[in-house]
C-alpha cells in the first residue's frame, strides 16, 4: 500500500497529523480517516464483533462493515464510527475498539476457536437458567466479551441545534444523476435543495480517475449548478429520514450538531447503489475490499491499496477497478465467472498486463492478512498471491428513503438487485438507485443495467467455515444455514436470530447475500422471500443531534409572570412549577425552604401576607351566551350569579371525572372572567375553544386568553383587610363581601378585587394589568403584608382541605373528592351522564381524607389497613407539616374514605423506606366551618 | 425590558429589539353578525379587511390580523384608546378584550433573520411561503407566537408576556450559536 505521488483530491499541501491507537501518523485535507489510515500502511483496524477475528477496511462509505473505531476524547467521543465516514483533521484522535489488550494481540480472539458450539442463537439456547435473574450475570461478561464501542457517560458537549428548510424539489445525493435532476428542477423555476453527505459533490464520479469522460461531465454539470441561483446545497448532510407529508431529516455532524427539518413538495432521490462482495472462506481478511471502494481510494484518495492485486467480478464493474489498477503500477489478475469476452475488450485489459481468468471464482482467501486466494476453475484450481482482493460481486441500490416511504422494493433479475417498488406520489428516484447503473463511458449497454454483458448472479463462491455474509455482526453462510433448519426463514426472523443487517452498517453489504443464501435453502426465488422492512434513521445519528439546543435549561422555555424580577430582588427563591418559575420562599422568613416556608404560615395565620399566583389561567368570557357557556362547562350553576359577585366552579371531562376547578367572576351583563389552576389553564383554554368550534357553534360568546394581561397577588391573613384598607379606604375594604368582586384603583393601577380564599384565611385576590404588577406589590407590602411562596402556598391549602393538582389527577370524581353535592340536577353540563357511570358510583371508591402523623408523611406512599400488596388501600396526594396543628398533615385517597374516620391505617413510603401509621379524619382540618375566610 | 429593548450589538447583521407594550385588543364576530360588524370596524379604523388568515391589514399606526374565520388582532404602534374604539365600532355584534399587557413585540431586523428563524419556526420563509405583508400563527419551543413579515429581512414577533425572558434568550444563544 502506498501513496501515489500523482492522484487524488487531497489538497497535499495542508498535511494534517492525526492519532490511531495513540500513534502519530499524517493525513492530508480531504482525506477521510480510512484512506489516511491505509496510506500509512495501517491494514488491521478493528477486531470482528464475536470472533475478535482481525478486520481491515472493506468499502469506502457508510456500508462500511469493519472500521469501526471511537473518536474524540471524553464526553465528546463518538463510539462504532465508520473510519470511511470521518473527514480527517487536524489532531482527531481515533481508537480501535473490541479488543484486550491491544489490535494487535487480542487475546479475546480466543473465542474464535469454539467458533463451531457459537453459532447463530446460541445466546437464547444457552443462557437460560438456571433462573430468569442469571440472565442479568451472563450478559455483564458478554457485553464485555463481544461488543462495540464503549458510549461516553456525560451529555454531549457538541453545541446542537435544529434547522426548519423549505423547498419545492429536494434531491437527496449529489452524484451525476442528482445533479442532473437538481438542474432540470431549477431550470423550470423550482426551488430545489441539493443534499450531499459527502463534502465534495459528484458521488461515484469522484471515484474515476483524471480526465475521465464522468468527471468532464460532472464539471459541466457543476458549472450549470452554480449558474442557478434557486439551488441550495447541503454538503456533508445525510439525509436518513422520510416522513409523513413531505417530510425528510437530516443531520450534519460537525463541530455544531445541526438537525435539518426539510419540507418538499416533491422528493428526487438519487442516492446511489452500494456494491457487494461475495461469500468465501475467509472473504472479511484484512485485504479483501470492495472493488469501488479501491477505485475511490486510487482515485479520489491516491492510495493505492496493494501491489498485488485480484479482481473478482460477476458483472462489469469491475473491470474498470482492474485496469485502473494496473495503470497505477499494481499487478493485476481479473477473475470472472462468466466466460465470454469481447475480443476488443480482452485485447484492452491484456495490453495493460492484467492476467485473465475467465470461467473461474474465488473459493477462499487465506493469511492473517491476505496473502493467498485460491481459484477455482470448470477443470483447475490455483493458488495466486496477493495482498488485495476486489470483489465485485453486484450493486444494491440504496432504496431505504423510498421504502420508508412506503414504496415496497422489488427484486429484479437482470440487475440482481431490489429495485423501487411504487412510489408515492411525489417522489422519484433516479440514477444508480433506480437501477441504471450505466457509467458515462459506456457504449452500447445491456437495456436494464446499463452494462455490456449481463450479470452473473453469484452469491456464494466457495464452501467452508469462517465464509461471512454479514461481516459487522460476524454472521456466517453456516449461520443462516442454520437458522433456515431451525424454522427461522421469514427474513424478519433470519436478522432477528442471526443479527444478519443490523448494526451501523445496517447491512448494506450483507442483507441480499443474506436473503439469497436464505432463498437458496428454502428453495424459494429471491423474490418470493423478501426483504427486511427499511426504518429511520438510514445512517446512524447522535442522539445529542436529535435533542439539538433543547437540553438541560433550554429543554423548556420558562414563563415568568410579571413580578418576576422584583420577587428575586426581594430574595426569593424560585422553583419550576410546570413551565413556570415561581417563588418557592422568601429569605426573608428564613435561611431554608422549611424554615421559611414554616413562617410564611404562621404569617399567613396570625397577620397577612402575599404571594405571587399569576400562574393562574385567566380567561376572560362575553357575549349574551356567557352564561350559558359557564352553564354547560361547570358543574354548577351560574345563572344567578350576580355582577359583582364570585363563585367557585368544578367542570368534569366527556368521561366523568372532574377537570379543574377555580373562580369565576360576574364583572357586567355578559362578560366574566374565569380562572382555572395553573397546571390545567391551556387545557381548559383548548377544551373550550374546541367545543364552541363544534359542538356549540350556536353560543355567542367569545373565549379570550387574558393570563399574561392580568397578573394575580393572593393577600390572605386576618389583617389582610387592614392591608388592603390602607391603600383603597376602609370602607370599600370592609363593604366587599366574601365572593364579591371590586374594580377600583390600588397604587395607581386599575385592579380587580375578589374576596376569596386558598388559604382558608381572610383572603383577596388582585388582579392588575401585568405591567402594573410591580407597583401593586410594592404598595402592599408597604402596607403591612409579608410574602410567602409556592411552598407555603401548597401547605395552607392543605391544613384548609382545598383540593388542588394531587388530587385533580383525572383519576377522582366529585363524590370522591367530596364535592356530589356542587353538580346541580336542573341542568346539563358535560361530562353529566357518564358521571352517572357504575363505576364512578361504586361504593368502594377511594376518597379524599385527611390524614394526621406524629412523622413525617409524603405523597406517593401507599395506605393499608393490613398486609400492603398491590397499590393497598389508597395513596397519600399530598403532604406537610403544620405549624398550627403541631402535627404532619396529608391529603389522601382512601378506599371508602369517609367511612374510615378515626381508624389508624399504615403508611408505606418504599421510595424513602419509611412504614409509619397515620390516623385518617376529615380532610378540612382547619376551620372546617370556614369561619376565618368569612371573618 | 420595559423600553425599546437593542438585544444585539450594533453593527451586527441581525438587529432584536423588544418593544415595550402597545395597545392590542382581541375583537370575536357573532356568527351571522360578522359581515357589518367587521364593516364597521374597517370604516372606522380605516383598513381593508383581510380576506384570508395569511395577509395584514394595515390601518394608520396599526395592523390588523385575521386569526381566525371570526376573530381579529388590532395592534395599534400608538397609545390610543383602541379597546373603546373597536368596542364602539362593533357594538352588540361581538366582545373586545383588551390584551396589550398579554404580548410583547419583538423585532427582527436585518440580513440574517431567516436563517434565525429557521432554527426556530417550521414556517416557510422563502419565496412560495410567509411573504412581506403575511403573518402566520406558529410555535416557537414551547411559546405560540405570531409572525408579521414586514419586509424580506424585517419580522414582527408578538410573543407571550410571560414567555419574552425566554424566548430572548432563546434568540441571543441561536444568534450565537450561528456565529459559532
Amino acid at each position: 500500500m502506498r501513496r501515489l505521488p500523482d492522484r487524488g483530491e487531497i489538497d497535499r499541501a495542508r498535511p494534517l497529523r492525526f492519532r490511531f491507537d495513540g500513534r502519530a501518523l499524517t493525513g492530508y485535507a480531504g482525506d477521510s480517516l480510512a484512506s489516511a489510515l491505509l496510506a500509512n500502511g495501517v491494514r488491521l483496524v478493528g477486531r470482528s464483533f464475536k470472533y475478535h477475528r482481525p478486520r481491515g477496511i472493506y468499502a469506502a462509505g457508510l456500508e462500511e462493515p469493519n472500521a469501526l473505531v471511537s473518536i474524540g476524547r471524553g464526553d465528546a467521543r463518538r463510539p462504532n464510527i465508520q473510519a470511511t465516514a470521518v473527514p480527517l483533521s487536524e489532531g482527531l484522535e481515533a481508537v480501535s475498539q473490541n479488543r484486550w489488550p491491544s489490535l494487535h494481540l487480542d487475546l479475546q480472539s480466543l473465542t474464535g476457536l469454539a467458533a463451531p458450539l457459537t453459532g447463530a442463537g446460541f445466546y437464547y439456547k444457552t443462557f437460560m437458567g438456571p433462573n430468569a435473574r442469571a440472565w442479568m450475570l451472563y450478559e455483564h461478561f458478554i457485553r464485555k466479551a463481544a461488543g462495540l464501542g464503549p458510549p461516553p457517560t456525560g451529555p454531549d458537549p457538541r453545541p446542537a441545534e435544529t434547522l426548519h428548510a423549505h423547498c419545492r424539489v429536494l434531491v437527496v445525493g449529489a452524484g451525476l444523476a442528482g445533479i442532473a435532476a437538481a438542474l432540470e428542477a431549477a431550470r423550470e423555476g423550482d426551488s430545489v435543495l441539493l443534499v450531499e453527505r459527502d463534502s465534495l459533490l459528484g458521488g461515484a464520479a469522484l471515484s474515476t480517475p483524471p480526465g475521465s469522460q464522468e468527471r468532464a461531465h460532472l464539471e459541466t454539470l457543476l458549472t450549470a449548478l452554480a449558474a442557478q441561483s434557486n439551488v441550495q446545497v447541503l454538503t456533508n448532510t445525510q439525509v436518513f429520514g422520510t416522513y409523513d407529508h413531505g417530510c425528510f431529516a437530516a443531520v450534519e455532524e460537525g463541530e455544531v450538531l445541526q438537525l435539518w427539518l426539510i419540507r418538499a413538495e416533491r422528493a428526487v432521490l438519487a442516492s446511489g447503489a452500494l456494491e457487494r462482495g461475495f461469500v468465501f472462506p475467509g472473504n472479511d481478511r484484512p485485504g479483501v475490499m470492495l472493488a469501488g471502494a479501491a477505485r475511490t481510494y486510487l482515485n479520489r484518495y491516491g492510495v493505492l491499496c496493494g501491489e498485488r492485486a485480484v479482481v473478482f467480478q460477476n458483472n462489469d464493474s469491475g473491470e474498470a477497478v482492474a485496469l485502473e489498477l494496473a495503470q497505477a503500477g499494481a499487478a493485476v489478475t481479473l477473475v470472472d465467472p462468466r466466460e465470454n469476452l469481447d475480443a476488443e475488450r480482452r485485447k484492452s485489459l491484456e495490453s495493460a498486463g492484467i492476467i485473465l481468468r475467465l470461467g473461474s471464482r474465488i473459493t477462499a482467501a487465506f493469511g492473517r492478512r491476505l496473502r493467498v486466494v485460491e481459484v477455482s476453475g470448470a477443470r483447475d484450481r490455483a493458488r495466486l498471491p496477493c495482498d488485495l482482493l476486489c470483489l465485485a460481486g453486484g450493486w444494491s441500490p440504496v432504496l431505504h428513503l423510498a421504502s420508508q416511504a412506503g414504496a415496497r422494493p422489488r427484486w429484479s433479475d437482470p440487475h440482481a438487485a431490489f429495485l423501487p417498488g411504487s412510489l408515492p406520489g411525489g417522489m422519484a428516484v433516479v440514477g444508480a438507485a433506480a437501477g441504471d447503473f450505466r457509467r458515462v463511458a459506456d457504449g452500447e449497454v445491456v437495456p436494464e443495467t446499463g452494462w455490456s454483458r449481463p450479470l452473473q448472479p453469484l452469491w456464494r463462491s466457495g464452501e467452508g467455515p469462517m465464509a461471512f455474509v454479514d461481516l459487522q455482526n460476524d454472521v456466517t453462510a453456516k449461520d443462516v444455514r442454520q437458522a433456515h433448519d431451525e424454522g427461522f426463514v421469514s427474513v424478519e426472523h433470519l436478522k432477528r436470530y442471526t443479527t444478519l443487517g443490523m448494526g451501523s452498517d445496517q447491512g448494506r453489504t450483507s442483507n441480499v447475500l443474506g436473503l439469497a443464501l436464505m432463498a437458496e435453502a428454502s428453495g424459494r426465488t429471491i423474490a418470493e422471500t423478501g426483504t427486511t422492512t427499511f426504518r429511520p434513521p438510514y445512517a446512524a445519528v447522535s442522539l445529542g443531534a436529535l435533542a439539538g439546543a433543547e437540553v438541560g435549561g433550554a429543554f423548556h422555555l420558562r414563563r415568568r409572570t410579571p413580578l418576576d424580577s422584583l420577587l428575586r430582588e426581594e430574595g426569593a427563591v424560585m422553583t419550576h412549577s410546570g413551565l413556570w418559575e415561581r417563588a418557592w420562599y422568601f429569605r426573608e422568613n428564613g435561611p431554608d425552604l422549611e424554615s421559611a416556608s414554616c413562617r410564611e404560615m404562621e404569617i399567613v395565620r396570625s397577620d397577612a401576607a402575599i404571594s405571587d399566583v399569576s400562574t393562574l389561567g385567566k380567561f376572560e368570557i362575553e357575549g349574551p351566551d356567557a352564561a350559558e357557556l359557564l352553564n354547560r362547562l361547570y358543574c354548577n350553576g351560574w345563572s344567578k350569579l350576580a355582577v359583582g359577585k364570585a363563585r367557585w366552579g368544578v367542570m368534569l371531562r366527556d368521561d366523568g371525572y372532574v377537570f379543574d376547578d377555580g373562580t369565576t367572576a360576574r364583572l357586567g351583563e355578559t362578560r366574566y372572567v374565569m380562572t382555572t389552576t395553573t397546571a390545567k389553564a391551556e387545557q381548559v383554554l383548548s377544551r373550550i375553544e374546541f367545543l364552541l368550534q363544534t359542538a356549540w357553534r350556536d353560543l355567542r360568546v367569545q373565549v379570550c386568553d387574558v393570563t399574561d394581561h392580568w397578573a394575580a397577588i393572593a393577600l390572605s391573613g386576618p389583617n389582610a383587610r387592614k392591608v388592603l384598607a390602607k391603600l383603597i379606604g376602609a370602607e370599600q375594604a370592609r363593604d366587599l363581601p366574601f365572593l364579591g368582586l371590586l374594580e377600583t384603583e390600588l397604587a395607581g393601577a386599575p385592579v380587580r378585587l375578589i374576596r376569596v380564599s386558598f388559604s382558608g384565611e381572610l383572603g383577596y385576590e388582585v388582579y392588575c394589568p401585568a405591567q402594573d404588577a410591580p407597583s401593586v406589590w410594592r404598595a402592599l407590602r408597604r402596607a403591612g403584608a409579608g410574602a410567602y411562596g409556592l411552598e407555603a402556598l401548597g401547605a395552607l391549602r392543605i391544613e384548609k382541605g382545598h383540593v388542588s393538582a394531587g388530587e385533580l389527577d383525572g383519576r377522582t370524581t366529585l363524590d370522591d373528592l367530596g364535592l356530589a353535592a356542587m353538580a346541580s340536577r336542573k341542568k346539563a353540563f358535560v361530562g353529566q351522564v357518564m358521571a352517572e357511570r357504575p363505576g364512578l358510583q361504586a361504593k368502594d371508591r377511594k376518597q379524599l381524607v385527611g390524614l394526621t402523623a406524629e412523622t413525617p408523611l409524603s405523597s406517593g406512599a401507599v395506605l393499608s389497613f393490613g398486609p400492603f400488596a398491590g397499590l393497598g388501600e389508597g395513596r397519600i396526594t399530598a403532604a406537610t407539616w403544620s405549624p398550627s396543628l403541631g402535627c404532619y398533615l396529608a391529603l389522601a385517597l382512601l378506599r371508602d374514605g369517609r367511612a374510615q374516620h378515626g381508624r389508624e391505617v399504615a403508611v408505606h413510603d418504599p421510595a424513602r423506606g419509611r412504614l409509619c401509621k397515620a390516623l385518617v379524619r376529615d380532610p378540612h382540618f382547619l376551620d372546617p366551618e370556614g369561619v376565618r375566610q368569612r371573618g | 425590558m420595559d423600553d425599546r429593548h437593542s438585544i444585539l450589538d450594533q453593527g451586527a447583521a441581525l438587529q432584536l429589539q423588544l418593544q415595550p407594550c402597545r395597545p392590542l385588543v382581541q375583537v370575536g364576530f357573532w356568527r351571522g353578525a360578522r359581515g357589518a360588524a367587521a364593516l364597521r370596524l374597517a370604516e372606522a379604523l380605516a383598513f381593508e379587511m383581510p380576506a384570508d388568515g395569511r395577509q395584514v391589514a394595515g390601518f394608520p399606526d396599526g395592523w390588523a390580523y385575521r386569526i381566525a374565520p371570526d376573530r381579529l388582532l388590532l395592534l395599534s404602534d400608538r397609545a390610543r384608546p383602541l379597546l373603546q374604539e373597536c368596542r364602539s365600532a362593533v357594538g352588540q355584534d361581538g366582545a373586545v378584550s383588551d390584551i396589550g399587557h398579554a404580548k410583547r413585540i419583538l423585532d427582527l431586523d436585518g440580513s440574517e433573520a431567516v436563517s434565525l428563524l429557521t432554527r426556530g419556526i417550521a414556517i416557510d420563509l422563502g419565496p412560495a411561503g410567509l411573504t412581506p405583508g403575511a403573518f402566520a400563527q406558529t410555535r416557537l419551543h414551547d411559546a405560540s407566537i405570531l409572525v408579521h413579515r414586514l419586509s424580506p429581512e424585517r419580522f414582527r414577533l408578538l410573543i407571550p408576556t410571560s414567555f419574552a425572558a425566554a424566548l430572548v434568550d432563546w434568540f441571543v444563544e441561536s444568534w450565537a450559536m450561528m456565529q459559532y
